[in-house]
């Protein structure tokens, strides 16, 4: 069964449909303002007439491809092309400008295909076991990985911890925009009908990234200067001692990945940040973190990669998709006649061997595919910002406006640009503001629904098992950081006395 | 008072302002909503408690900063240091009023007209200067792209844009 599976994949048509799909997913995620949901959206339609394992493989090549690609413009020129890549831009930027473009993009690259390779693998071997454990998950512990997601925000708080927190709680508050998870109530919409379906995701993302460069380049138009572009690589740009130090990072991410991509809601645009405030709570040296150091893309590229495997977990054992790419995958694999679930791997083996190998395929092509490209990718910076900017931002506007077909979102990427550069002239980080925003919906609904299930009372929040063990995490950490916070601020006044 | 303290207290305390309005947002909800039932906390409930947050937040931004001023100044410690002319880049707000401009011109005019315009104004203001090279160059890629991005995401991926004048 697991030979037939993997052979289908094997041949030469489907191998064909596998690079198609990685490409093209490469080139929307490497797009801001278009992402992996996106190219599989439209590529839905023509999975539908393309046999059952060309079909599914398309689809994958295109997760795995737009998941990834996310990396090249966050790198080259600090917009992440998915929310999956927020946190790539933290050090790879910084590297790429100061030379390191083709390093950066070399380890973003291979350890994003480890990442997948990771979940793969997981995916393969312990998908009862973990989807089981998942399904333990009621309203008490989603809340509570949620409350501890968000505590990371003050690891994610660069300079004012204080400013980090108000950062994360307008996202919050931007998030709040229109229906009320589970009655619909309208909330901030003031009639217009356009607020009453809220704010999208991607609009607010680019808007915040991409509207921002755009000014900064015109306000330092005359400083702008050619960047040095690392052309002299070898392998990944990364030495082999490189490579083993940044293993456990890489563990670390990995799971951290897997794990929030086995929770709905959370998903790949989480994961990243997740993994990175934990890589530089983990470091011996926190304060290298943002100045372009490789444990930054380690764990940013590991995890939203190991997110793929995690999410396809609870898709395929259990039916239910985490996020929208795997909603669309769940639409496709239906409209081919396969239902996920726990009969799948009983009623059609092959295919899920199939669905496997079309994994492992699609990873190493993302591999190849990039790893091929750096060269012509890291041109990019050759080319003068007015011009590459300029572009960039018409075609966010087409991906805002096609997230949701509609015209208001590319108007909402502008406003948010305006206040996403007026914050960062106040010296607010933007990364919390994004997680607020992310994570506002889980935090509310499950808090919600937590609270009607125990008829108003807290307690259970803090005394089930798994969401006390969050939740005290969650204090630890938090109060930590304050403290880290408070001495690292008493000591630099002592030095400037 | 240096900038870095200013520009601290003056988003400080337009949060306080925003965190406020939230709070009573919240409130402003209760009235309108059903009760809520089985011990649910119904929507009111979020906004109000990220309000009391951003209230808080933002008033421990303002105090942070005001109180060392203060004290430095009653202590007279305080150097005031000169100065700065608030400075407005020209090109900044261009490429807004442009941004607008796009947005504005997006629905009645379509996609390709309305981004060939933008294309062309936004990399002559980034670059200030325009020689018959570059206005070439320029003039060419703001056609180009518009053009191309319309015709792969009309025809090949069935993506609506706005048509405009075009359509």
């Amino acid at each position: 069964m697991l030979l037939t599976g993997l052979l289908s994949v094997l041949s030469p048509v489907v191998l064909l449909t596998i690079l198609g799909g990685v490409v093209l997913g490469i080139i929307f995620g490497s797009i801001p303002g278009l992402s992996a949901t996106m190219a599989v959206a439209l590529c839905l339609p023509i999975s539908f007439g393309m046999p059952t394992v060309q079909g599914v493989a398309l689809l994958l090549g295109l997760y795995i491809g737009g998941i990834s690609g996310g990396l090249i413009s966050a790198i080259l020129i600090k917009i992440p092309g998915t929310p999956s890549s927020v946190a790539t831009l933290f050090d790879g930027a910084p590297m790429a400008e100061r030379g390191l473009a083709g390093k950066a993009l070399g380890t973003g690259i291979l350890f994003s295909f480890l990442g997948t390779v990771f979940s793969v693998v997981l995916l393969m071997f312990l998908s009862p076991p973990i989807a089981k454990f998942a399904l333990k998950f009621s309203p008490y512990e989603y809340f509570a990985v949620t409350v501890f997601s968000l505590t990371l925000i003050a690891s994610l708080s660069e300079g004012s911890m204080l400013k980090g927190l108000l950062s994360g709680c307008v996202g919050i508050a931007i998030a709040m925009v229109g229906a009320a998870p589970l009655d619909s109530f309208q909330r901030f919409s003031y009639g217009h009908f356009n607020l009453t379906l809220g704010f999208q995701l991607l609009s607010v993302l680019i808007g915040f990234y991409a509207i921002p460069e755009i000014l900064i380049a015109a306000r330092d138009a005359a400083a702008i200067e050619e960047k040095p572009i690392d052309f002299q690589m070898k392998g990944f740009g990364l030495s082999v001692k490189e490579f083993v130090g940044q293993i456990p990072n890489a563990l670390r991410s990995a799971l951290i990945g897997l794990g929030i991509g086995l929770l709905p809601g959370i998903g790949g645009g989480t994961s990243n940040l997740i993994a990175y405030a934990s890589a530089k709570k983990a470091s011996k040296t926190p304060e290298k973190f943002g100045t372009g150091i490789i444990d930054g893309i380690v764990a940013s590229e590991t995890s939203n990669n190991a997110s793929i495997g995690g999410a396809l977990i609870p898709l395929l054992t259990l039916g239910i998709p985490g996020d929208t790419v795997t909603a669309m995958l769940l639409g496709g694999l239906m409209m081919q006649g396969v239902i996920p679930g726990p009969m799948l791997f009983k009623n059609n083996g092959p295919l899920v061997y199939s669905i496997f190998g079309a994994l492992f395929v699609a990873s190493v092509m993302m591999l190849l595919v990039e790893f091929g490209g750096i060269r012509m990718f890291v041109r990019l910076l050759k080319i003068p910002k007015n011009i590459l900017l300029s572009v960039v931002l018409c075609l966010c506007v087409v991906g805002a406006i096609a997230s949701n077909n509609r015209l208001f979102d590319a108007y909402a990427m502008i406003a948010f640009g305006l206040l996403g550069y007026w914050l960062t002239k106040m010296k607010f980080p933007l990364p919390p503001l994004i997680l607020g925003f992310i994570l506002s919906p889980t935090l509310e609904t499950n808090l919600r629904r937590g609270m009607q299930l125990s008829g108003g009372d807290f307690i259970p929040f803090l005394t089930r098992p798994i969401s006390m063990v969050f939740l005290g995490i969650a204090m630890i950490s938090f109060f930590g950081s304050i403290i880290h916070d408070v001495r690292r601020t008493t000591m630099n006044k002592k030095a400037q006395a | 008072m240096n900038k870095e303290t200013r520009n601290s207290m003056i988003s400080g305390a337009i949060f306080l302002a925003f965190g406020i309005y939230l709070y009573f947002s919240g409130i402003g909800f209760e009235g309108r909503m059903r009760p809520p039932m089985n011990g649910d906390v119904g929507p009111a409930f979020m906004p109000k408690l990220i309000g009391i947050f951003i209230m808080l937040l933002s008033l421990g931004l303002l105090l942070s900063n005001l109180i060392p001023y203060l004290m430095k100044r009653k202590a007279g410690t305080y150097v005031s240091e000169p100065r700065q002319k608030a400075t407005f880049s020209v090109k900044v707000i261009l490429t807004v009023v442009l941004m607008f401009l796009y947005m504005l011109l997006l629905s009645p005019v379509g996609f390709i007209l309305s981004s060939i315009a933008y294309l062309f104004a936004q990399m002559a203001v980034i670059e200030g200067t325009l020689t018959k090279k570059k206005c070439l160059v320029f003039g060419s890629i703001s056609v180009v792209s518009p053009v191309l991005i319309y015709l792969v995401f009309v025809h090949v991926f069935s993506l609506m844009l706005p048509a405009g004048i075009l359509g």
